[in-house]
Parts: structure tokens; C-alpha cells; sequence
């Protein structure tokens, strides 16, 4: 077996020097099967991610029905630019992060590594941006509940921002695990482990980005923008 | 598909997703314009609607549901259908929780055992408890 995809990592053009082999666990058939079954507790994973965040989302909109003024005056606090340029950066890594699964896919190290990195830069920058709205809130008081001193007209004015900090925070660190994430695959990437014949964990880094794009995308509509 | 290396991985066409990461930024365009309209009661579902197309788009491309098993879009259709049970069967309460006292006086001599303070209540119990308070 291990001979056989050896032969076929030559066949293919693959420099054999340049990549390291994978070993497929001994309690799978083959790659192929190890590479499914990877994928598929990847997806078990994401299900539970969807649920978690589906019980906030919940929230959010029980919360909305029983104090839609309240949501209004919390919506113009804050600035949906920031939450745009936020949408751009994510669903630019996203794409990044896509290109670098398909250069781990098509045994380009080079180009894995620089979409990796590019990955993570947009990834930082969405938290920079972060930073700044965080900040601003906290400065005007607004952090929740017993913490809360901002005015606002609504009385329940903290409730809003007890959903948005804990919404977007949960979201942030997700952001953040997905930083440490794709930096630990860069080292493996320079190190050549990933190819056309091996790039689990390339693919399912992206799963697991491109959920916490997929969330952000409902974020962003529900908090900066709807009335 | 393509057949030269060990996984028969199926390696989707760079452009597809340059074509979708367009897409997607053409959808959030739309969502911030479509936000500068007050459509009332629409406003919500409207923006919901287009967030939902851009969940598909990243779904089935970005993350490859279209090539991938079908085992693996049951794991994400099933979490959308059960958070969507959760909605519903949440808001079927919360939604009709002002109707109760209304209900309450349609159905004769039932009453909901959580309505303590309710004070045209005339059951044997309820009065019971009235008399000790007084």
C-alpha cells in the first residue's frame, strides 16, 4: 500500500524531496477513507457549531419580537461600515483559504503557504477592526449588564448589547482559534506536508473558516443592519 | 474528475471560485442596499433572505457540499432544520402569550396554572389562597 502511493506521488510529478509522505492510519483501507472519515466528524463538528450558535440566534430573535424599540436604538450605535468592512475581510480569507486548499490540493507549497499567510492577515484585520468598535462601546459604557453605564433612552438598552458582545465575542474567538489554526498550518505546510496526496488538515481548517464566515454572515445583517 | 493522483479528489477550477467570491461580494453589496429601504415589516425577512443565499454560496462551493458526499449536506441541512424547529416552536409560545387572558374567558372554568396574579379569577383554589392573603 505504502509502496503504491509512493509510486504514485512519482508518477504524478511530485517531488518526493521536497514533500513528505503521509502514513495512512493502519485502521483505515486507504486515503481515501481516512480522508472521508476526517471529513465527515468535520462536518459532526460544524453541526454542534450551528447549534450553538442557533440557540443565540434564538435569543436574539425572542429578545427582538418582545423589544423591537429597544433593537432600533441599539442599532444605531453602531456603525455599519465597520461591520461591512468586517464582511469584506472575512469573505476575502474565506476565498484565500479556499485557493489554499486548492494549492495543497495541487501540490503547490509556495503558493499553500502564501494564501495561508494572506489568510491569517485578513483574519488579524478583522480583529483589529474589532478592536476598535470594542473599545468605542466600552468607552461609552455600554458593556453589559452590571458593568453597563452608557445612556440610552431604552431601559433595556443592556440586553441589546449583552447579545451583541456575546454574539460577536463567541464569533471573535472563534476568529481568533482559527488564527492559531492556519499559522500551525503554515509551519506544516513549509515543512511540506501537504500535497495532492495528502491535505486533511488544509481542508478542514477551511471547513471550519468558512463556518465562521457563514456565521458572520448572519451577524452582520442582524446587528448592523436591519432596523 | 481527475484521475492523476492517489485520492481522486475532484480539484474545482480556480475561476469557480473567483466567480464565487465575486458572487458573494456582490450579494453583500446588495444587503447594505437593500438595508437603506424601509420595507417595514419585510425588513428582517429581506435581509435574512440574502444571507441565506450567501450561506448556500459559500455551503455548496466554498466549503464543497456540490462535489462532496451526500452524507455530509444531510449533516448541515439536518442542523438548519432543527434550528428552524427551535425557532418555530419557540415563537409559537412567545407569539401568542398576550392571547392567554383572551383564551382564558373562551374556555370556560380553564385556567392556566401559571396565572397567579390574575384577579377576576373566581376557582375554588385561587380563592383559597385570596382569603389567607387578606
Amino acid at each position: 500500500m505504502v509502496r503504491m502511493s509512493l509510486t504514485k506521488i512519482q508518477a504524478g510529478g511530485v517531488n518526493v524531496t521536497e514533500f513528505i509522505k503521509h502514513q495512512v492510519a493502519h485502521h483505515f483501507g486507504s486515503a481515501k477513507e481516512e480522508f472521508e472519515t476526517a471529513k465527515l466528524g468535520m462536518w459532526a463538528f460544524l453541526v454542534t457549531e450551528i447549534l450553538f450558535f442557533g440557540a443565540l440566534f434564538v435569543g436574539y430573535f425572542v429578545l427582538k419580537y418582545l423589544y423591537p424599540e429597544m433593537f432600533i436604538e441599539g442599532h444605531h450605535h453602531l456603525d455599519w461600515r465597520m461591520g461591512g468592512i468586517n464582511t469584506l475581510f472575512l469573505i476575502t480569507s474565506s476565498f484565500t483559504m479556499v485557493m489554499a486548499v486548492r494549492s495543497a490540493q495541487t501540490s503547490q507549497k509556495k503558493a499553500t503557504v502564501n494564501y495561508l499567510i494572506v489568510t491569517v492577515i485578513f483574519a488579524l484585520l478583522f480583529m483589529v477592526v474589532k478592536f476598535f468598535e470594542y473599545s468605542g462601546k466600552i468607552h461609552h459604557g455600554f458593556l453589559p449588564p452590571l458593568l453597563f453605564s452608557g445612556s440610552g433612552v431604552e431601559p433595556t438598552l443592556p440586553l441589546f448589547f449583552g447579545l451583541y458582545f456575546f454574539m460577536t465575542g463567541l464569533h471573535g474567538i472563534h476568529v481568533l482559534i482559527g488564527v492559531g489554526l492556519i499559522i500551525w498550518l503554515i509551519f506544516k505546510a513549509k515543512k511540506g506536508e501537504f500535497h495532492e496526496e495528502y491535505f486533511t488538515p488544509v481542508e478542514m481548517v477551511g471547513l471550519y473558516w468558512h463556518l465562521v464566515d457563514l456565521i458572520w454572515i448572519f451577524l452582520f445583517p442582524l446587528f448592523y443592519l436591519v432596523e | 474528475m481527475s484521475d492523476h493522483h492517489g485520492s481522486d479528489h475532484f480539484i474545482v477550477p480556480a475561476s469557480t471560485y473567483v466567480k464565487t467570491f465575486i458572487t458573494l461580494l456582490f450579494l453583500t453589496v446588495i444587503t447594505v442596499l437593500a438595508a437603506q429601504f424601509d420595507f417595514g415589516v419585510l425588513n428582517l425577512p429581506i435581509a435574512m433572505l440574502i444571507a441565506l443565499a450567501k450561506a448556500f454560496t459559500v455551503a455548496y462551493i466554498f466549503m464543497g457540499l456540490k462535489w462532496d458526499k451526500d452524507v455530509n449536506s444531510l449533516a448541515l441541512i439536518g442542523s438548519a432544520f432543527f434550528l428552524f424547529l427551535f425557532i418555530i416552536l419557540t415563537f409559537s409560545d412567545i407569539a401568542y402569550r398576550s392571547e392567554k387572558d383572551k383564551m382564558e374567558k373562551m374556555l370556560i372554568n380553564m385556567e392556566s396554572p401559571y396565572s397567579q396574579n390574575s384577579t377576576d379569577s373566581h376557582h375554588d383554589t385561587k380563592a383559597a389562597h385570596n382569603s389567607k392573603e387578606h
